[in-house]
């Protein structure tokens, strides 16, 4: 696949919701189009309700645009059933959540393992791999401990190296840093800035903080379902 | 890390939120095995009593009304150690008397058993053998010696039926002295365990009443020298092959004497007779001798030519060949005596007149005419042993001391009829064709009285070696039979496992509810971790496989404890059925036993149960999508649809209901019952249904403003529609169930003097040891038994047969049978047919299966037979004959019978003689007791038992009512659980919700308020559930309430309802305040 294929394009998408009161459909994606490089770094900014993790979803094949077209390295997500799709999600994407969703009864090194197991088994190079990656976010000597046994920027961190695990070519943080105070934030910003080029995975990051966005290369504003 | 170790830690961390899960498998699987168990205990019991009944008895042979040699047991040895002993076995009544001679206590249906030491060969003896009675002495079983209040030394009394060769209905049997007084002393209680106390060839409810004396002191006094009317047979070898070499030597040993045969050799007169002291030849044994001469000889109760008659002579119907010109059709031959006498001339009629006896011994005369073609001399050789051994005859001096078994008038004898008696005897004073005699003189016994073949040297046992190839001992019954096979499977008349499974079924049916919403609860509480899976790549069948794998584990550790705890919940269940519960299996006693295999089976049992209600809940969770799982919200259906397809299902369910029921409107029986029951579950689906639309109306209904406090806990019920309907579906179906179950309780009481009541209106219901021969609703038959004034009862005749009232836990073969009379009970429309038209189908000819009548109870639950069946039942001659199950009564008194008619009865007993059931009426109440005191004084000497039928009724009842105590008792746990359920239902929805509460509380709503709220929402719940388990279970009892004995006891009913009302309630308030304990406020803070 040549390098300057996109690896993410998306063609006037919409996204309605059913009103609860029956009436017009709530309408959050109106039209949108867009492209993602590979090994870019985007942040998508806007204000409550514009959009933002409804698109991140959407590009996360976590929901389904009502228009308009997905396609992630030239395959349409469209046409791709639901185990497609996991098996998409598993191996070519990762994903970092708000709050950081690592399983309570799993060790720091089994929580980053979890995904090796959606369609296989843990390898050698998986466990390799989840150490190298432990290592390189500075939590070597967490390796047995349980989530309830980290702080706050630590469970972020764990959720990282998980999405980093199947070595995705993407990278979906959802207000990473929201639920961190500003010296953790900061850190892991600047880390997932780091292992974007390290890990040459693209970063698609939707956040509320300037300062996250503006470690990105690209910042997509979003308003009223729209890109401003 | 492997997907192993990932269910592992899942479970390990989750351990202390599957505790209540793992409660709820627990209590189904144990519920499950202990079910399963007491099907074991049942079946252990049984195989102890078999045991105890039969020792190491493997077949018998066992006659009813016949005896033969107590010498063929020896006879038929086969090797050392298989054992053969004869027995002497017949019913008595006993009693024990105080100082003054009062009677103290009483027994009635005593087994008084003639032994001698080859029974102990069958007995499983632990210690020496019993002590060697005397004569007079007797060993007692404990019940009899509790019964009695005996002890060894004490002496009681026996009245038993004296048995004869000749039955007692047969023509010219006589009727008196049939019963014999024995007084006894005991010698020894023997022990249940290894002496065979509780011997018994039949199963029975309880263990008999049996007295043991020494075999040839009870031939003698009863008169039966010799004699044996049971063998019984044990040894090394299986019971089948025993059984096959037992009847091959029985065939190779048996003499003629066995089947009450003789032959006479006369050398003097040149003759060999075979006859019977039955008196009258039977139809196989004239088969084998059919190239033999054949006579049939009977009293003529006059001889008659006009104004000339000659009393109380023989004449004999003799086959061809007797004389030179043997008469036929209508002729006669007279002897010389009877020609001098009467006057009589060739050519000249002769009319005789007869007797014939009626099925109650009721004696008709009849006369016919004869052309006289010959006279003969008086007497020739070999004629006067023509006569049989009529009793009360043969062995008189005196004509004038006849006593016969017909109306004897002494007065009418004249000198030359006593001289000819003293002269010749019985020889015949005329001669007639044997098939004439036939005609007018076959009975249901027999068809000749003598056989006769010329006399020759060694002859006579030519003659009984030939009839011994061409006879069969098997059709007189002398067969043995595997009486152990059965017995020591202990197969029970119902599966017992499954009828604790189908009672306890709602106990099952509610932990594993209450089960699946604890482990959806925990489920749910996960949901962002699934969303996590999902969102990581992990597909829902994956995820859903996890969670099965984790229920799984879950499941086989619940199973297993379970398993555990249904071993103590069948010792409680055990420990019931032998006090509390004791009714439903007749106050037998019960012993507790598990089998491996059956705890096995009730682990997986559990296992599947358990793993298949937690894939019913993770099912629809992992369904969900991986956005509404990550924000902790499992996804709710779209309200609209659902919410339409509810109710086309509710109008369907509705519409359902409303055609079963008119369908129904004129069906009989199970199938009305039936029916109703299928509309009343429609209606219970139709009301869940609607509940289920309701809510989720409630849920979507936004807009209208909150009228009050209450109207905004309804609406709160509609937030989790799942978990309200599964509260509102498990109370529904629990009041459903509680109500239909009490609707079949039987009240004994109701009805019981109408004729179509349970006793048919009878008064009383009567069974005596010894048979009544005569009808007690004619004046003659009272002036024979000197019962004193009127009485108006139905008698029936019996043939001994297993106890299939449901008072018997065993599967019984062969229930008792009774001949009766259809038109007596026709008359008096007794009783209420469930299915069937009524008694005159008895009398129905149709085919070649004799129809019967059974109670319902008896025919579906004890010989799982309906309407329209036929089944084999053996008669007297050792074959089968066919019975068609033409209508099943409801509710009776004759629970436990096969009811045919009386003349089918007869055809096929012939030997069995007399009545021994009786139900009796009284117009008047305060007239019982002095009819019963009338018939048990002047039947004392039968062992007459009168029971009040309603009594005899109630303990029937109680069997059915004693299983919808534990149906309720089980359902009253079920619904405990199910209240339990509301409770956790309640807490976990106010917990979830402690954020909302406490910003209720911070606008300014008392924490008083917030409890009405929450009581107002799950209230509701409660009230829905009541509301369609009573409409619903309304429409299903509806035609039980017609049914005799049966009607809604409302008290009951509005306990029951009040007391699910007052614990849903309880439970609620009390959830509410956990919930609502300590400061809400911090709880807006994590909100």
């Amino acid at each position: 696949m040549p390098n300057d294929t996109p690896l993410l394009q998306l063609k006037n998408i919409s996204r309605e919701f059913p009103s609860a009161e029956a009436g017009e459909p709530l309408q959050v994606l109106r039209n949108l189009s867009m492209e993602v490089a590979r090994g870019e770094s985007i942040a998508i900014v806007g204000p409550s309700g514009c959009g933002k993790s409804t698109l991140l979803n959407l590009i996360g094949t976590l929901d389904q645009p009502t228009n308009g077209t997905i396609a992630f390295d030239v395959r349409n997500l469209g046409e791709l059933d639901a185990d497609e799709l996991a098996i998409l999600r598993n191996r070519e994407m990762g994903f970092i959540f708000q709050s950081h969703h690592l399983l309570p009864q799993c060790t720091v090194m089994e929580n980053v393992l979890v995904p090796t197991l959606a369609h296989g088994r843990t390898t050698e190079d998986d466990e390799e791999r989840a150490h190298r990656l432990l290592d390189r976010v500075g939590l070597a000597a967490r390796l047995a401990h349980r989530p309830g046994q980290l702080s706050g920027g630590e469970r972020q961190r764990v959720a990282v190296v998980r999405a980093l695990i199947n070595q995705p070519q993407l990278l979906l943080a959802d207000e990473p840093t929201g639920a961190l105070d500003q010296a953790t934030a900061d850190h892991l910003g600047q880390l997932l800035v780091e292992l974007n080029a390290e890990e040459n995975v693209t970063l698609i990051t939707v956040t509320h903080s300037e300062k996250l966005a503006a470690q990105m290369a690209r910042t997509v504003e979003l308003n009223d379902g729209q890109i401003k | 890390m492997t997907r192993t170790r990932l269910i592992f830690n899942s479970f390990a961390h989750h351990a202390r939120s599957h505790l209540g899960t793992l409660l709820g498998a627990i209590v189904a699987g144990a519920v499950l095995t202990g079910s399963l168990v007491v099907g074991d205990s049942v079946k252990r019991t049984l195989q102890i009593q078999a045991q105890q009944r039969l020792g190491y008895i493997q077949a018998a042979t066992v006659q009813h009304d016949r005896f033969f040699r107590g010498e063929l047991a020896k006879a038929i040895e086969l090797n050392n150690r298989t054992h053969f002993a004869p027995v002497l076995m017949l019913g008595a009544a006993g009693f024990a008397e105080d100082e003054s001679g009062a009677i103290k206590t009483r027994a009635n249906q005593i087994q008084l058993i003639g032994i001698d030491k080859s029974f102990w060969n069958h007995a499983m003896l632990k210690a020496n053998l019993p002590p060697t009675m005397k004569d007079g002495e007797a060993l007692i079983n404990p019940r009899l010696a509790a019964q009695l209040g005996l002890k060894a030394g004490d002496e009681f009394r026996l009245r038993i039926a004296k048995p004869s060769v000749l039955p007692r209905d047969a023509p010219l049997s006589v009727a008196e002295d049939l019963t014999a007084r024995l007084t006894l002393t005991v010698t020894q209680v023997t022990d249940a365990d290894s002496e065979l106390a509780n011997f018994s060839l039949r199963p029975g409810a309880v263990p008999p009443f049996n007295v043991f004396v020494p075999l040839a002191w009870l031939q003698k006094k009863s008169e039966l020298d010799g004699r044996a009317n049971a063998m019984l047979a044990s040894g090394p070898s299986p019971t089948a092959e025993l059984v096959q070499s037992a009847n091959a030597a029985l065939r190779n040993n048996w003499r003629l004497a066995d089947a009450e045969l003789e032959l006479i050799e006369n050398e003097k007169d040149g003759v060999i007779d075979l006859r019977t002291d039955r008196i009258f030849l039977d139809a196989n044994t004239l088969k084998a001798t059919a190239d033999s001469q054949t006579a049939l000889t009977y009293i003529a109760n006059e001889l008659r030519i006009g104004t000339n008659a000659v009393p109380y002579s023989m004449i004999s119907g003799v086959s061809d060949g007797f004389f030179e010109n043997t008469p036929t059709g209508d002729e006669t031959l007279i002897t010389q005596w009877l020609a001098d006498d009467l006057g009589a001339m060739v050519g000249n009629k002769i009319e005789v007149d007869y007797y014939v006896l009626g099925l109650n011994r009721q004696l008709e005369e009849r006369s016919h005419t004869f052309t006289i073609t010959g006279v003969v001399p008086t007497e020739k050789p070999g004629w006067r042993e023509l006569m049989p051994n009529f009793p009360g005859i043969v062995d008189k001096d005196n004509l004038r001391d006849w006593n016969p078994g017909i109306d004897f008038e002494s007065s009418r004898i004249r000198d030359q009829d006593e001289d000819y008696w003293k002269q010749h005897r019985g020889t015949p004073k005329a001669f007639i064709a044997l098939a004439t005699a036939q005609k007018l003189w076959a009975n249901r016994y027999g068809e000749a009285t003598t056989v006769r073949y010329t006399f020759a040297n060694e002859k006579r046992a030519q003659i009984e070696s030939a009839l011994q190839e061409k006879l069969n001992p098997a059709d007189i019954g002398l067969v043995f039979r595997d009486v152990r096979t059965e017995a020591i499977t202990g197969q029970s008349a119902s599966d017992f496992g499954g009828l604790f499974i189908g009672l306890s079924f709602f106990l099952v049916i509610a932990a594993l509810i209450l089960m699946g919403l604890l482990f959806v609860f925990g489920v749910e509480q996960r949901a962002p971790q699934i969303g996590t899976l999902l969102a990581i790549g992990f597909t829902g069948k994956t995820v859903r496989n996890l969670l099965l794998a984790e229920g799984f584990v879950l499941a086989l550790i619940g199973a297993a404890l379970g398993a555990w705890a249904g071993l103590a919940y069948t010792q409680a269940i055990v420990n019931l059925l032998n006090s509390e519960w004791g009714g439903a299996i007749g106050n037998g006693s019960l012993v507790y036993h598990a089998e491996p295999l059956t705890v096995l089976y009730g682990v997986l049992g559990g296992l599947f149960v358990a793993l298949f209600t937690i894939w019913l809940t993770v099912r629809k969770l992992s369904r969900a999508t991986a956005i509404t799982l990550l924000l902790g919200e499992p996804a709710q259906p779209a309200e609209t649809k659902a919410g339409r397809k509810a109710l086309v299902t509710a109008l369907l369910c509705a519409v359902g209901a409303i055609a079963l029921g008119f369908a129904m409107k004129d069906a009989q029986g199970q199938m009305k019952a039936g029916g109703f029951f299928g509309a009343g579950m429609l209606l219970l689906i139709s009301c869940l249904c609607v509940c289920h639309a309701w809510l989720g109306k409630l849920a979507t209904g936004g807009g209208a403003a909150f009228a009050s406090l209450g109207a905004m806990g309804w609406r709160g019920s509609a937030r989790r529609r799942g978990r309200s309907l599964a509260c509102i579906g498990l109370l529904a179906c629990g009041v459903f169930l509680l109500i239909a179950v009490g609707a079949f309780r039987l009240d004994p009481n109701e009805g019981a003097n109408e004729r179509w009541g349970g006793t048919g209106g009878f008064a009383l219901f009567g069974q005596s040891d010894v048979p009544v021969l005569y009808d007690l609703n004619t004046q003659t038959g009272r002036g024979e038994m000197a019962i004193d004034g009127e009485v108006d009862l139905v008698q029936f005749r019996v043939r001994a047969g297993d106890d299939a009232s449901c008072l018997n836990l065993n599967q019984t073969r062969e229930p008792r049978l009774l001949g009766v009379n259809p038109k007596a009970l026709a008359d008096k429309e007794a009783f209420t047919f469930a299915q069937g038209t009524g008694w005159e189908v008895l009398d129905e000819t149709e085919g070649d299966a004799v129809p019967a009548i059974v109670d319902m109870n008896t025919g579906m639950w004890m010989m799982h037979v309906k309407v329209g069946d036929v089944i084999d039942y053996p008669d007297e001659s050792g074959g089968t004959f066919k019975i068609r199950i033409a209508g099943f009564l409801a509710n009776s008194v004759l629970q436990g019978d096969l009811i045919i008619s009386e003349k089918q009865f007869v055809k096929h007993f012939p030997s069995a003689s007399g009545y021994r059931v009786f139900l009796i009426d009284s117009v008047d109440p305060k007239a019982t007791a002095a009819i019963a005191n009338a018939l048990s004084f002047a039947l004392e000497d039968y062992g007459l038992e009168l029971t009040p039928a309603t009594r005899r009724l109630a303990e029937f009842s109680k069997v059915q009512n004693t299983y919808l105590d534990i149906f309720q008792a089980l359902g009253g746990l079920a619904l405990l659980l199910g209240s339990v359920g509301l409770g956790v239902v309640v807490l976990r929805n106010v917990l979830e919700r402690r954020g909302e509460l406490a910003l209720l509380q911070a606008i300014g709503f008392r924490k008083s308020a917030l409890h009405w709220l929450v009581l107002a929402e799950h209230g509701g719940l409660l009230i829905l559930g009541l509301a369609a388990g009573i409409i619903s279970a309304a429409v299903a009892v509806w035609p039980a309430l017609s049914n005799p004995g049966q009607g809604m006891p409302l008290n009951l009913l509005a306990w029951t309802v009040g007391g699910i009302l007052l614990s849903g309630l309880l439970w609620t308030w009390l959830a509410a305040a956990a919930a609502l304990r300590g400061k809400l406020l911090p709880a807006l803070r994590h909100e």
